[in-house]
């Protein structure tokens, strides 16, 4: 199941994977409930709906739409809110810059406060540095798959 | 001396950018149809860094040249003709770049083509809300930035492995360790191939000096400096970006002086996300070539 930028997708089967290619400085979020194997990915760009003026057609645009939206689209597949496992991946940055391109560490900022205002623990922060992130959610285990360009894939 | 390929030797093997295997099938369908348009022929064309450089550099040739320089993909069509543009994908056809993978920057298949699509877009919409810059210049330029690269890789993927070792230290950018490898860098065999191939001086330009824009000719600035903001949101997006992508320096003056600042750039993502939308889907292919 391939969930594309500004889009989010949850799956109740097993055997789905759910990947996402190239994050760049968005950020992939997963939540997974293990018992029920429920899983679902959300690949947000910006961290604020409030600051693009108009409401946005595509709330998995933004971290303040997408997230809770993912999260309550997990609660209708019925997951167990008390067991769900919230995993953080991208955020990439550019070389320092004083007053453009931010927009990885903007995102991260807000995700503390996203997901503690939700009362997610996050389990793994896989952010920040300088790679492009492809991300693999196999539903069966929780396990995400990690590939950046001319790196080994590495599991979180 | 350094023991790689010197720049004017990377520049001498590249008699060809090759454009993308699954292109020239439909292209030639369409010039082989009994009606096309212009605007089919440019939408197809648009696609593809190698193809959009062999198109601009055939309409900027001695036979097909006039007093103006071509500078869109649009006016390259109207001046070539579509027999000249069947004998041109035939050509393309021939080229033997892709029938070895392309190492050296981290690429996995079409990660060039998806990432030079997105500055392209990027550059274009850029340019439709500043006013200063052509759309379509903007778009064209953004679209083959980083033909240097595909050279550069193809000519020299052993001196780019030894280049992503010394990525970020002692080198904080991509740039700095290829010089200190190679003796120069890819924007460097860019411009020389766009000026080669008799492209006109604002994407050649663009080629040379999009990673650092406050170099450009005040006549070009504006075109160079778009490409560059273009450059940076769409690595931030992540379109086909490699191991080499994050390491470059941002011209924040260059940004500045053209009104550019966070708040706009970022107001443009979700028209960038959608135009990206229409032209590559979630698994990344590029649809209008599947």
């Amino acid at each position: 199941m391939v969930i594309g930028v500004a889009d989010m997708k949850v799956s109740s089967e097993p055997e789905e994977v759910l990947v996402t290619y190239a994050l760049g400085s968005c950020l992939g979020i997963t939540l997974h409930d293990p018992g029920k194997c429920i899983g679902g990915l959300l690949h947000l760009m910006l961290p604020d709906s409030k600051s693009h003026g108009r409401s946005s057609p595509r709330p998995a645009m933004f971290l303040d739409t997408g997230l809770p939206l993912l999260l309550e689209t997990m609660l209708d597949a019925g997951a167990d809110r008390h067991a769900l496992r919230c995993k953080v991946f991208g955020g990439a940055q550019l070389l320092s810059a004083d007053n453009f391109f931010r927009i990885g560490a903007q995102n991260i900022d807000a995700c503390y406060k996203v997901t503690a205002a939700l009362g997610l623990r996050v389990q793994v922060w896989e952010v920040s540095g300088r790679v492009n992130r492809t991300i693999r959610l196999f539903n069966r285990t929780g396990e995400v798959h990690v590939r950046v360009p001319a790196r080994p894939e590495f599991v979180r | 001396m350094s023991k790689h390929a010197r720049l004017d030797a990377v520049v001498e093997l590249t008699t060809s950018i090759p454009c993308a295997p699954l292109i020239l099938p439909k292209l030639q369908r369409s010039l082989l149809g009994s009606y096309v348009t212009t605007q089919e022929l440019q939408s197809i064309i648009e696609l593809d860094p190698g193809l959009a450089t062999s198109v601009l550099r055939m309409a900027n040739s001695a036979y097909f040249a006039r007093d103006q320089k071509c500078e869109s993909i649009a006016n390259a069509i109207l001046r070539l003709g579509t027999a000249a543009l069947s004998r041109l994908t035939v050509t393309s056809q021939a080229g033997n770049w892709l029938n070895q993978p392309v190492k050296g920057y981290g690429w996995e298949h079409g990660d060039l083509c998806r990432h030079s699509l997105c500055v392209a877009v990027t550059a274009e919409v850029l340019s439709m809300s500043g006013g200063v810059v052509d759309p379509g210049v903007a778009y064209t330029a953004g679209l083959i930035h980083d033909v240097g690269k595909l050279a550069l890789a193809y000519a020299n993927s052993e001196g780019l492995d030894e280049v992503s070792k010394l990525v970020p230290a002692p080198y904080p950018t991509w740039e700095d360790a290829e010089k200190a490898v190679l003796g120069y860098c890819s924007a460097d065999v860019s411009g020389k191939l766009l000026q080669r191939w008799g492209l006109p001086p604002a994407l050649v330009e663009v080629a040379t000096y999009y990673l650092h824009p406050s170099c450009a000719s005040a006549e070009n600035l504006a075109l160079v400096t778009t490409v560059h903001a273009a450059k940076s949101i769409a690595t931030e997006l992540g379109y086909g970006v490699g191991m080499d992508g994050f390491y470059f320096e941002v011209d924040e003056d260059a940004l500045t002086k053209l009104d550019f600042t966070e708040e706009k750039l970022q107001a443009c993502v979700p028209a960038i996300v959608e135009r990206m939308d229409d032209v590559v889907s979630p698994d990344g292919v590029i649809k209008a070539l599947s």
